[in-house]
């Protein structure tokens, strides 16, 4: 059983939540307590928040087309 | 006459199921190399190989976890060797240095969003790029890709516990050097940090409202 009432407990538990790590019944447990709880459901929200923006920010190259038609034709190859 | 090119059904799971993850794969390689051109390079000769061993793989399975374990290898085992990046030391070295078994999990709380508010895009990824390459990898196949610690321990071929550590020291290592930046440009957390000479200028009134 989780204990809720620790803060540290509660960071872990969003940590693992994202990380997609905690087992089904944890996950449920802790998705009732963001539900319930302001401040899990703070947490919760900060830690997406962060995330998405790492993602939004970090460099992807852009278009894979040309790529894609090289590796086809690499393949094609006879 | 032209010759219709046949297809078989390993050139449909490899058009349907391994394609669709180039981006995510140049991605993952243009942070391995630091170099657009070596990356789509890499890219390539990891779906030559792919395609090589179809064979291996099973439909339906996990084609991204697949692909992205024959990149982090092409990467180790040859690529590194003509890089245009100056020589660095060893990926296995520096693992053996840094591991340890352990079961600390932690995100981002300690983040404040204030920060991003200064980035302007490349922030992250200079930050990321900064990291070692053990931390870097665990960071772009976790907080980027979305892979399990399950998944990402297959693609480096260590244990869970490993992974875990492994991003725990990455992400503090990373929130630091996000933290860094946004000082330089001027936003200063007040939360536990000790004030340096002349910062006081730079704090922005919003922070105190966090004390």
């Amino acid at each position: 059983m989780i204990n809720f009432n620790d803060h540290d407990e509660l960071k872990k538990q969003v940590g693992m939540y994202f990380d997609q790590e905690l087992d089904p019944k944890s996950k449920v447990e802790f998705l009732q307590k963001v539900e319930t709880d302001p401040n899990y459901q703070k947490a919760y929200q900060h830690e997406l928040l962060i995330r998405d923006k790492i993602k939004k920010h970090i460099h992807r190259p852009g278009d894979s087309s040309q790529l894609i038609q090289a590796i086809k034709n690499q393949i094609r190859k006879p | 006459m032209p010759q219709k090119v046949r297809k078989n059904k390993y050139d449909t799971i490899f058009e349907e199921e391994l394609l669709p993850h180039v981006s995510a794969l140049q991605t993952f390689a243009y942070h391995l190399t630091y170099h657009q051109e070596d990356a789509d390079d890499l890219v390539q000769e990891t779906y030559l190989k792919a395609y090589r061993f179809i064979e291996k793989y099973e439909k339906g399975t996990n084609a991204k976890a697949w692909l992205f374990k024959i990149l982090k290898n092409a990467f180790i085992n040859e690529y590194r060797k003509k890089s245009k990046q100056p020589a660095k030391v060893d990926f296995e070295d520096i693992v053996a240095y840094h591991d340890t078994d352990d079961h600390r999990v932690t995100g981002y709380s300690d983040l404040r969003e204030e920060i991003f508010l200064h980035m302007m895009g490349d922030e992250v990824t200079s930050a990321i790029n900064s990291l070692p390459i053990e931390f870097r990898t665990v960071i772009l196949l976790c907080d980027i890709e979305g892979f399990t610690y399950q998944e990402i321990a297959a693609i480096i071929d260590v244990p869970i516990g490993t992974v875990r550590s492994r991003l725990f020291r990455a992400r503090n290592l990373l929130k630091e050097k996000l933290t860094d930046y946004a000082h330089h440009h001027g936003y200063t957390d007040l939360r536990g940090h000790k004030k340096t000479a002349g910062s006081e200028s730079k704090e922005r009134d919003d922070s105190k409202e966090e004390e």
